[in-house]
């Protein structure tokens, strides 16, 4: 109890009520700006929390992220252009409930069940961490080993696109990993005698350089031209929604559950989440047909999942110190920088922290709903502000807040060659993540496998030798066997069709 | 930009993971151990060399769509172009020359020359410029006291 009240102490100030609904608002305008994801929130979101104490700065990433998502879904129903990838699965259906003059029901729905997924999550991430730190305690570097491949695995065959992209994408952010001293010995990586590389790569102008500056040169280089804004239909956003809740209670349990689970998964995140969820959703459907022609079925379920895989994929993050999305691998870095260390010892060492953290995933999700409504009430007009003036004013951003973290001139220029990077990889289809997630697992990878590799005198078996280990080495290998096999069946199916 | 294709970018993935290996040879092991700071990276160069191999050997069914690269639509507009161009001009003009004439002259012109690059309208973009850096310079150096590059000449402004 007394854990409780501290934890309550240090959320219920006012500097940090006042961060939470500053970081809501700059969420709520990120999100609602097509192209902007919740990620690159989170990047430019950095550099200010970098000057906030942990408590404030973890309410900051927490209350923005939540906020992107669900403001990603306005550009999503008025201009057809949704705000973050999370929000493009049922981006067709949003849209067209905005055509056909129910806008209002369809950013309601979005709205409410945002909320309602994100609360389940909050209260997943507060009954399950706490009985798995306890596990995750008697965990040796064996099991952290195959649980570091098992999230760079899933974040490489999880993702939508060709596996053989995310592997190169995971082998790039490896690589960067490996770049300066901090290694089992000590010895300067390909630093070149450069002071800055010996110190590694700096984490947050990475991010800022692969999301954010990639993002910029992305959308001053678009080719197709910006739609018009349609009027409001002067319907209230909440008046449907509580019908809806009635009539779509599996699918809003199913969405909840579903994102939840994705959420936790290490590599996957909302994104994937809406995906599956919209999937789902049409599946077991029984309007199977209304699907993408304005039907609220979907982006019920799949609005309730993407906001509950954020924070689904707090649960490794805090558990593990294991990222469950990109966003989560900038919180990790962010809580070193803080000087917390992500696993289970934080529930042992800074439990206050932690609580503070689960109060805080409750109470964002709980003032996106007056929030939201107000964005979604002025999102108009920020939506009419041109990417030709507001690219600029982001790239501004970027610079500086590359600056702040050391600084230094070396971060801009660190921002610079990996927003390049970054655009070349989204132009060549190679996806981001990955590379995120190996920059920050890398030398989690690293130490582990050398000092498992030491204790077990040089022997692989010695991986396969504790029974969670053996568990979590074989589910690995299946993950990396699973395209292989499907590969194998797919050519047999077509011998045989041939035959 | 150049769209690679499959057989390219595994070309390239086998290339660096070769250039890995040949970089992490002198890293010695830790003292008494076969393991040290070479294994990770050679580790990641081995990986590389079968990707980019299987890369090689998959695409070279398809093989004379998989050789000529493809340029990006963008590249083919020169306004397009040049307004990727002057993006990642602003980034290098601001660490140029921003030590020497300070934050606010070099964000100023810099949000200036980009807006115009993207063609917003002159005054829109001197207004939005002057505000931007502005902001940014207040919010940055006096909130967060990150000590932003100042000019002597614009002293009086903080």
């Amino acid at each position: 109890m007394l854990i409780f009240e501290q934890a309550a102490g240090l959320v219920f100030q006012p500097y940090v009520l006042m961060v939470i609904l500053a970081s809501a608002a700059f969420g709520m305008l990120v999100g609602a700006i097509p192209g902007l994801t919740a990620t690159m929130a989170t990047a430019l979101l950095v550099p200010m929390t970098f000057f906030m104490d942990p408590v404030p700065a973890i309410a900051a990433i927490v209350t923005a992220t939540a906020m992107a998502i669900f403001a990603g879904d306005i550009p999503a129903a008025l201009l057809r252009m949704p705000g973050t990838p999370a929000n493009a699965a049922y981006v067709e259906d949003a849209y067209r409930m905005t055509q056909s003059g129910r806008g209002d029901e369809a950013l309601g729905a979005a709205l409410v069940f945002s909320a309602i997924g994100g609360l389940f999550g909050a209260v997943v991430l507060m009954t399950v961490s706490p009985t798995l730190a306890e596990i995750a305690l008697k965990f040796s570097s064996e099991e952290y080993f195959w649980l570091v491949l098992l999230g760079l695995s899933c974040a490489v065959f999880v993702n939508p696109g060709s596996p053989t992209r995310g592997l190169i994408s995971l082998l790039i952010g490896l690589f960067v990993a490996t770049i300066g001293m901090e290694n089992p010995s000590g010895e300067p990586r390909f630093s070149f005698g450069n002071l800055e590389l010996m110190a590694g790569i700096q984490f947050i102008p990475a991010m800022i350089g692969l999301f954010a500056v990639s993002e910029v040169l992305r959308t001053v280089t678009a080719t197709s031209p910006r739609q018009k804004i349609p009027r409001s239909d002067g319907g209230g956003i909440f008046r449907s929604q509580w019908k809806n809740l009635k009539q779509y209670p599996v699918q809003t349990v199913r969405g909840s559950v579903t994102g939840t689970a994705l959420g936790i998964l290490p590599g996957a995140g909302a994104d994937i989440a809406a995906w599956i969820s919209y999937a789902i959703s049409k599946r077991f459907s029984k309007q199977k047909a209304k699907f993408g022609t304005g039907h609220v079925e979907g982006l019920v379920e799949a609005g309730a999942s993407n906001n509950s895989a954020v924070s689904g994929a707090w649960i490794p993050a805090l558990v593990f110190g294991i990222p469950g999305d990109s966003i989560t691998a900038i919180v990790i870095g962010v809580l070193y920088i803080k000087g917390i260390n992500p696993g289970p010892t934080i529930f042992i060492n800074d439990p206050q922290t932690v609580y503070a953290i689960f109060m805080v995933f409750i109470l964002a999700n709980l003032i996106m709903l007056p929030l939201g409504w107000l964005a979604i009430r002025g999102a108009r007009p920020l939506l009419s502000i041109p990417p030709s003036t507001l690219m600029p004013m982001i790239l501004m951003f970027c610079i500086v807040g590359s600056f702040a973290i050391a600084n230094s001139m070396a971060g801009i220029v660190m921002m610079l060659v990996f927003g390049i990077i970054g655009f070349f990889m989204e132009e060549n289809d190679i996806p981001i993540a990955p590379a995120i997630l190996g920059m920050v697992l890398g030398p989690m990878l690293e130490q582990n496998f050398i000092t498992s590799m030491i204790k077990g005198d040089g022997s692989v078996l010695h991986f396969f030798e504790r029974p969670i280990a053996a568990g979590l080495g074989v589910f690995t290998i299946l993950i990396w066997l699973f395209p292989l096999l499907m590969l194998i069946l797919r050519r047999r199916s077509k011998a045989t069709v041939a035959a | 930009m150049i769209k690679l294709s499959e057989l390219h970018l595994g070309v390239l993935t086998a290339l660096g993971g070769i250039a890995l290996l040949l970089a992490s040879a002198h890293f010695g092991p830790l003292p008494g151990q076969a393991y040290g700071a070479g294994t990770m990276p050679r580790l990641i160069g081995w990986c590389s060399i079968l990707l980019g191999g299987f890369m090689i050997a998959t695409s070279l069914k398809h093989l004379p769509d998989m050789l000529k690269p493809h340029l990006s639509d963008w590249v083919r507009t020169p306004r397009l172009a040049l307004a990727a161009l002057a993006t990642l001009a602003v980034i290098v003009f601001y660490i140029l020359f921003s030590e020497t004439l300070g934050f606010i002259p070099v964000s100023f012109v810099g949000l200036v020359a980009m807006m115009l690059v993207l063609r917003t309208r002159p005054l829109t973009a001197i207004l939005a410029s002057a505000v931007t850096t502005l902001v940014v310079y207040y919010g940055f150096s006096r909130l967060l006291m990150v000590p932003l590059p100042r000019s002597e000449f614009l002293s009086f402004l903080g």
